[in-house]
């Protein structure tokens, strides 16, 4: 019976521990850089071609567009007046506005603006849209939620100098709470978890043979070479099949274990770049690795800046 | 301080609040296992705040076509000149990489044009008006939407990964102009 009484104050404790637990900021400052590096580059490539996807000149006007839309997605392209200078100017004030967020100046303003920017253009195009485009506008939104401009940043510089009434410099906040950055996390577990479940439902992934087909897509495959025996033998397709459906299965799960995190994050790592040698998915898995890097902690990035200095000029001189 | 004990406390259920909105939309939209309806309800409202996803299907089922697009345009003088979507099998990583987006628009216009022909008329006008720029005078564009069907494997040694299958054409849209 006490335990029973007691069972809905552990929960809220338990509760109150993972979402609004200390987090360390860096991580939070991590994924800002990494994110909004990859939005300019994400905007850049759209910068030749900004009229033929997104002006009325375009293979795609609005009135075609919204039938593609799905309800309730909207995009502030569409309010904008008529003519490619306009587009060029919103365009412009996104690149200028990840930039900032790069660096950290009005971070959370920024993070608001860049993400309505990045959900505007997307919306604004389904045709030349993909997966990827879906987890940029994830990230944005998470980043919001964030204290994203506390630490490595201009905002914490300029707050760091500020001094207070009696002429003390203000200690600069190493610790927040985690809500924010614990919704990316289970944001970036649904997505595999969803992945893996909806390749159980195919009977291609299901019988081993998925990998066969993804392999000659052209538009996909190929990136740099591999042995085609990975690709003509039945064995050996299979497994790389299976394996796939194992990982993102086992990945989401294992990286809230404690123990296992590390090497959950070192699989996530490798699954990847192993994908980003052998397809062309733009920048699909690095704007996942961005999101994967949700779950390093304080620890990791100590040793990661260890591991750095002692391997650079530094560290080799001593 | 009471009411710093307040608002803390108001500013913990409002997180709360959000916490719990935010992970039942994102599971109802993507998990696969969360019924039609409850996806369909969710929609208007996650699409709204920017964070819809649906299904991560990520190759479920795998395409088992390459596409490619052409176009035929008859000029007025009766010569034909034609348009084709670049063959990615021949494009370096960095042309895929700046070009990422054509491919994508080829591979989704296919998808999206059975649907709504008005993506073949936007095409069609646009490559008009693209040659006219050039000095051609347009008066028929013919897109043709080129599939090659990936045949299921057999036997024990399948067939290289590079081995290229036939494409068959069909006409999308064949739009006169005066």
């Amino acid at each position: 019976m006490t335990v029973l009484r007691q069972l809905p104050v552990r929960l809220a404790a338990a509760w109150n521990g993972f979402f609004h637990g200390p987090l360390d900021l860096r991580v939070c400052a991590l994924v800002r850089i990494a994110y909004a590096a990859l939005v300019l580059i994400w905007l850049a490539v759209f910068y030749p071609d900004l009229a033929r996807w997104f002006s009325e000149d375009g293979v795609f006007p609005l009135i075609v567009a919204r039938k593609a839309t799905p309800g309730g997605a909207w995009t502030v392209l569409a309010l904008l007046p008529p003519g490619n200078f306009w587009l060029t100017a919103a365009w412009a004030m996104a690149f200028v506005q990840a930039l900032l967020l790069l660096v950290g100046f009005g971070s959370r303003l920024n993070a608001a603006a860049v993400f309505v920017w990045v959900v505007s253009f997307a919306n604004r195009n389904a045709l030349i849209l993909d997966a990827e485009d879906t987890v940029f506008r994830l990230i944005g939104f998470y980043l919001i939620l964030m204290p994203c401009g506390a630490c490595w940043s201009v905002d914490g510089w300029i707050r760091s100098r500020n001094t207070g009434p009696n002429g003390t410099r203000s200690v600069p906040a190493t610790v927040a709470p985690a809500w924010g950055l614990r919704l990316l996390q289970i944001q970036m577990c649904v997505i595999f978890l969803s992945a893996a479940l909806c390749k159980l439902q195919s009977a291609a992934w299901r019988d081993g043979t998925a990998m066969y087909y993804v392999a000659r897509l052209d538009d996909y495959f190929g990136r740099f070479p591999t042995p085609d025996v990975l690709w003509q033998t039945p064995w050996i397709v299979a497994l790389i099949t299976w394996v796939t459906i194992a990982v993102e299965f086992a990945i989401p799960l294992a990286i809230w274990w404690p123990r296992a995190r590390r090497w959950a994050l070192v699989a996530a790592l490798l699954f990847h770049l192993a994908n980003e040698y052998t397809m062309h998915l733009f920048l699909f898995h690095w704007i996942m690795l961005a999101g994967w890097a949700s779950f390093l902690c304080g620890d990791d990035l100590d040793a990661i800046g260890r591991w750095c200095s002692q391997r650079g000029p530094a560290g080799r001189a001593s | 301080m009471p009411t710093d004990g307040l608002w803390s406390r108001l500013k913990l259920w409002l997180a709360n609040g959000v916490i719990v909105v935010i992970v039942a939309m994102v599971v109802c939209d993507a998990m696969p296992f969360s019924p039609d309806a409850w996806q369909a309800a969710v929609v208007p409202v996650i699409n709204g705040l920017g964070i819809g996803q649906g299904r991560w299907t990520m190759f479920s089922p795998p395409d088992g076509e390459n596409h490619r697009l052409r176009a035929e345009l008859t000029l007025r003088d009766g010569r034909i000149l034609d348009w084709q979507s670049p063959d990615l099998t021949r494009q370096s990583t960095w042309q895929r990489f700046v070009g990422h987006r054509r491919s994508e628009y080829v591979d989704n216009a296919i998808v999206f044009g059975k649907q709504y022909p008005e993506t073949w008329e936007v095409l069609a006008l646009r490559l008009r008006e693209q040659y006219g720029r050039e000095g051609h005078d347009v008066v028929l564009v013919r897109i043709i939407v080129e599939q090659a069907t990936i045949p299921p494997p057999s036997g024990s040694n399948w067939p290289p990964r590079t081995k290229e299958f036939p494409f068959e054409g069909q006409v999308a849209i064949r739009r006169k102009f005066p």
